[in-house]
């Protein structure tokens, strides 16, 4: 062992830890459960079929479905363009790719109001052709796409990159066209971090805030996601209600965490089973 | 024979020659960005030939390879296959076999859907597939293989397995691309003897690339030589070793010792002042200076500076003038140390100037006996 094990050190290490996430994750996911069922189930269940509450949910399902489809397509298109080619400006293309990441999210917002809004040169023309954008489910959509396009894309390019060209060079010499090459040579390389990627992807994209905040008009029952609805309620001094909907996000979350944490187990396990036998 | 006919028998050769060969590379040109890394590269390989493409690395042997295959586009030149001129033909349709440095293996695929590759999509009857991946696997030696995946093979049965994938389509051309760098030593030397054999038992024309001389001259039935992406000199591996045409040819090519004030040397007074020579350990002989030698009066005394024992050979580095030599003794001729006192003949050495090498032998050889050829 490089580093000598001291007892001390690593217990006090361990108990920082515990207390730190205690303090910072555990606590506060307690006491919205608690606070969401305070009242008893049938308030919670009130609250959540709430006419309002159910389009909330339906809307950020919606949204989270679309991104992740668009993200999915986006992600591995980008990640194939940056990892097989090489051409001018590779390295812009791959920094912008980043760029949702380091740009708070509430600019990313209002940079989609600039565009598509009443100011934008664009506004007549969508206007004329009757697309709404802002204020609008396309809108949502847009934002929460931007907010959460890396996330597929980088978790595909790295294992694309350790991977090389040669395999997909050798399947080409042997008369392979582009699908065949990559649904038989380079899916099955990235699967896992592809399906890791949708995940996150996910759970970015059901809690996107500030962005989609920007744009959507909290319009109740039209353009109110999940979070918008939270905000409304807990504005209005209806903690259980702001709570109860909060409770379906957290579980939501932990649906995905636990997702995740099979996908991570199953991706080394594949691995392995390979190299072992 | 008058006149008409000599001609017609010439053109003829000439046609002759012209429909043997198999591939051709005419006036070949590719850059990467500022690095030229294929100067008008031109040559010529005959049908059912195994040549290497031998070169220090960095010298755009791959470079070729890949051109060839398709997998790089020459910025200018003209490359045919077969008759064919293939420039605007893409890789999928050039029907070639190759080998990948490192064997790039499909490793989420068996032994046996990697060789089936080509021949599934070549839509294959499912039958003939199984029955045509079978003689392959048999012909490398990996029958009862079939299910294993890549990194579950040495990296000789990973070789054998790329090689059995790229004949599978039976391809009229095969490239390899260092296709022994990865493997260590022994098995190396085993796989060189077996590759050689299998082509030649195929018939199929192939063309590797290597840095290693020893593995260029020991497989290949034409050696062509490059440095800084350009063809130093083609030719059989005997020519290629004893004419040495340019500079760099004879300054890469087996083991050479560069020689300062040749002519200050025995058998070599009529060469001009401050000419670069080189010479190789085969060329010179060496004998203690009690010991009875045929040149005795056109060597050179010298003293031995060190020496490694090599087993067979003693390699040993002679001091004379201001030169050291390196001279291989066997074993068998007796042992010489370090501080003895030895002559040294050299037979042969090779003039260089900027562009040329040039041959010349020693004096005394060429008094005794006008025709003698080493």
């Amino acid at each position: 062992m490089i580093i000598e094990e001291n007892k001390i050190v690593k217990w006090s290490l361990i108990s920082v830890s515990m207390v730190f996430l205690s303090v910072m994750l555990v606590l506060p996911l307690v006491f919205v459960v608690k606070t969401a069922f305070e009242k008893g189930l049938p308030t919670f269940w009130a609250a959540i079929s709430d006419k309002y509450a159910r389009a909330a949910i339906w809307l950020t399902v919606e949204v989270t479905v679309i991104t992740v489809i668009v993200n999915t397509f986006f992600g591995i298109f980008a990640a194939w363009t940056i990892t097989k080619y090489s051409f001018r400006g590779k390295k812009l293309l791959s920094a912008l790719i980043d760029l949702p990441l380091t740009i708070s999210p509430i600019i990313a917002g209002l940079i989609f109001l600039l565009t598509f809004g009443r100011q934008s040169f664009l506004y007549p023309i969508l206007h004329d052709l009757n697309i709404k954008i802002i204020f609008a489910v396309p809108g949502i959509v847009l934002a929460t796409v931007f907010v959460t396009f890396p996330f597929i894309s980088r978790e595909i390019i790295p294992v694309l990159a350790s991977q090389g060209k040669d395999e997909e060079e050798a399947a080409a010499l042997m008369g392979a066209k582009w699908f065949r090459i990559f649904r038989t040579v380079t899916f099955p390389h990235i699967k896992w971090a592809f399906l890791y990627g949708i995940v996150l992807c996910t759970a970015r994209a059901l809690g996107e805030f500030g962005a989609v905040s920007v744009l959507s008009g909290h319009l109740r029952g039209k353009t109110n996601t999940m979070p918008l609805h939270i905000e409304l309620l807990y504005q209005g001094y209806d903690f259980t209600g702001a709570f109860a909907m909060s409770a379906i996000l957290v579980v939501m979350a932990i649906i995905i965490l636990i997702l995740r944490n099979i996908l991570e187990y199953r991706g080394k396990r594949k691995l392995s089973e390979k190299g072992a036998k | 024979m008058n006149a008409a006919t000599l001609i017609k028998e010439n053109i003829n050769d000439v046609k002759d020659e012209d429909s043997n060969i198999y591939v051709e590379l005419k006036n070949v040109n590719k850059n990467f960005g500022d690095f030229k890394a294929s100067d008008n590269v031109s040559f010529k390989v005959k049908k059912g030939h195994l040549v290497g493409l031998l070169g220090p690395s960095g010298s755009g042997k791959t470079t070729i390879l890949r051109i060839l295959a398709g997998l790089e586009t020459a910025d200018s030149g003209d490359i045919f296959i077969n008759g064919k001129r293939v420039n605007k033909i893409s890789a999928q349709k050039r029907g070639i076999g190759f080998v990948f440095q490192n064997y790039a293996l499909f490793r989420y695929q068996t032994v046996f859907d990697n060789v089936a590759f080509s021949l599934k999509i070549e839509k294959w009857d499912k039958k003939k597939i199984r029955e045509r991946v079978h003689y392959l696997l048999n012909l490398v030696g990996l029958a009862g293989l079939e299910d294993r995946y890549p990194n579950q093979l040495s990296g000789g049965q990973r070789q054998r397995v790329a090689f059995a994938r790229a004949l599978a389509n039976e391809p009229q051309l095969l490239l390899l691309d260092e296709p022994f760098a990865a493997i260590d030593a022994k098995v190396r030397q085993e796989l060189r003897s077996w590759l050689r054999e299998l082509i030649h038992n195929v018939g199929i024309t192939s063309i590797f690339v290597t840095h290693d001389q020893d593995e260029a001259f020991e497989v290949a039935d034409q050696i062509i030589l490059t440095n800084h992406g350009k063809i130093e000199q083609s030719g059989s591996p005997y020519d290629i070793y004893i004419n040495p045409q340019t500079a760099f040819t004879s300054k890469f090519i087996g083991h050479p010792t560069l020689i300062k004030n040749l002519n200050t040397l025995r058998g070599f007074g009529k060469t001009p002042d401050n000419i670069e020579a080189v010479v190789r350990p085969e060329f010179i002989s060496v004998a203690r200076t009690d010991e009875k030698f045929q040149y005795s009066a056109s060597s050179d005394k010298g003293v031995v500076v060190d020496a490694y024992f090599r087993g067979a050979v003693i390699e040993l580095h002679v001091k004379v003038g201001d030169n050291i030599f390196v001279v291989n003794r066997q074993l068998a001729e007796g042992r010489i140390d370090v501080g003895e006192s030895v002559y040294i003949f050299i037979s042969r050495v090779y003039l260089v100037n900027a562009l040329k090498a040039q041959t010349y032998i020693n004096e005394a050889l060429k008094q005794k006996n006008e025709v003698y050829i080493i």
